[in-house]
């Protein structure tokens, strides 16, 4: 049925914009941490990769497949990636992690570029759960047919 | 004498389903807004439907003198026709040809329409529960 379908597909969407707010709140909770657990060196900068959910292998999904030409399964989180971009170098003697030289080695982390990933993230939330209200708007009428 | 297999509840019910496969390929598109490199899908089912409508008369069969004549509607339940199609055009970075001002548009266009198609429905539904009535 197609508007449980539309749901679906708009959940996935929710799901995977707000883990990539959590991958942006935590880039700038992290945004002057030196030391991370994995072993010395300072944060790195996080990002989600999307890709186009398919459905998976179970009879139930190749069914649909063939039924509706391939609608999709929405969307899902393929990964999420580490930047391997430079460290900023700031001089800070006073700072415990100083190498010799008195600098020390900060996240490569720009606030503007995650404040504009933020606006972005959040306008694709509100897309999405726009086009759910639609769905359920639509469904709920669709249970009216036939009611005296 | 076919009662609730009527030409226009076939056709109201098919057009329905073909509203609500273009509402599922919409929230695709969205859902995708920011996956690199997806395309965009569409549903078109109103050739089709009219296609169908056009062709198919039953037992009467009405010819068109005129090419401004109005098709007849009748014995016309089709399948929505073809499955989403794909279109390629990208005008983005990221080889993705979502735009977000064109979905919400045709989303709230489905919306619309559907909410009319089975608002019609139900009255039809309603005129035929009277007649059963008798009242």
């Amino acid at each position: 049925m197609g508007l449980i379908r539309s749901l679906q597909i708009s959940g996935s969407a929710l799901l995977a914009q707000r883990l990539r707010m959590d991958v942006v709140a935590n880039n700038v909770a992290n945004m002057n941490t030196t030391r991370t657990a994995e072993g010395g060196g300072p944060y790195k900068h996080a990002s989600v990769r999307f890709e186009e959910a398919r459905p998976g292998g179970a009879f139930s999904a190749a069914l649909g497949r063939a039924a509706d030409g391939g609608a999709g399964g929405g969307v899902r989180v393929a990964a999420i990636v580490e930047d391997d971009a430079p460290a900023r170098r700031v001089h800070d003697p006073q700072h415990p992690d100083a190498d010799e030289n008195g600098d020390v080695l900060m996240p490569n982390i720009d606030v503007v570029s995650e404040m504009t990933d933020i606006v972005s993230a959040r306008r694709a939330y509100e897309a999405s759960v726009t086009v759910m209200n639609a769905a359920k708007a639509m469904a709920l009428r669709a249970l009216d047919i036939g009611r005296s | 004498m076919q009662i609730m297999d009527s030409g226009a509840i076939r056709t109201a019910r098919t057009a329905l389903g073909g509203l609500a496969r273009r509402h599922e390929a919409i929230s695709s598109n969205i859902a995708n807004i920011d996956t690199p490199g997806y395309q965009r899908r569409a549903v078109d089912f109103e050739q089709a439907l009219a296609g169908e409508l056009g062709t198919s008369g039953g037992s009467v069969h009405l010819d068109r003198t005129d090419p401004r004549h109005l098709l007849p509607g009748g014995q016309g339940g089709v399948h929505p026709g073809g499955g989403p199609t794909r279109e390629a055009i990208s005008e983005r970075n990221d080889a993705n040809s979502v735009s977000i001002d064109e979905e919400m548009t045709n989303l709230a266009e489905t919306q619309i329409r559907f909410q009319a198609l089975s608002q019609t429905l139900g009255q039809r539904i309603g005129t035929l529960r009277s007649v059963i009535r008798g009242q």
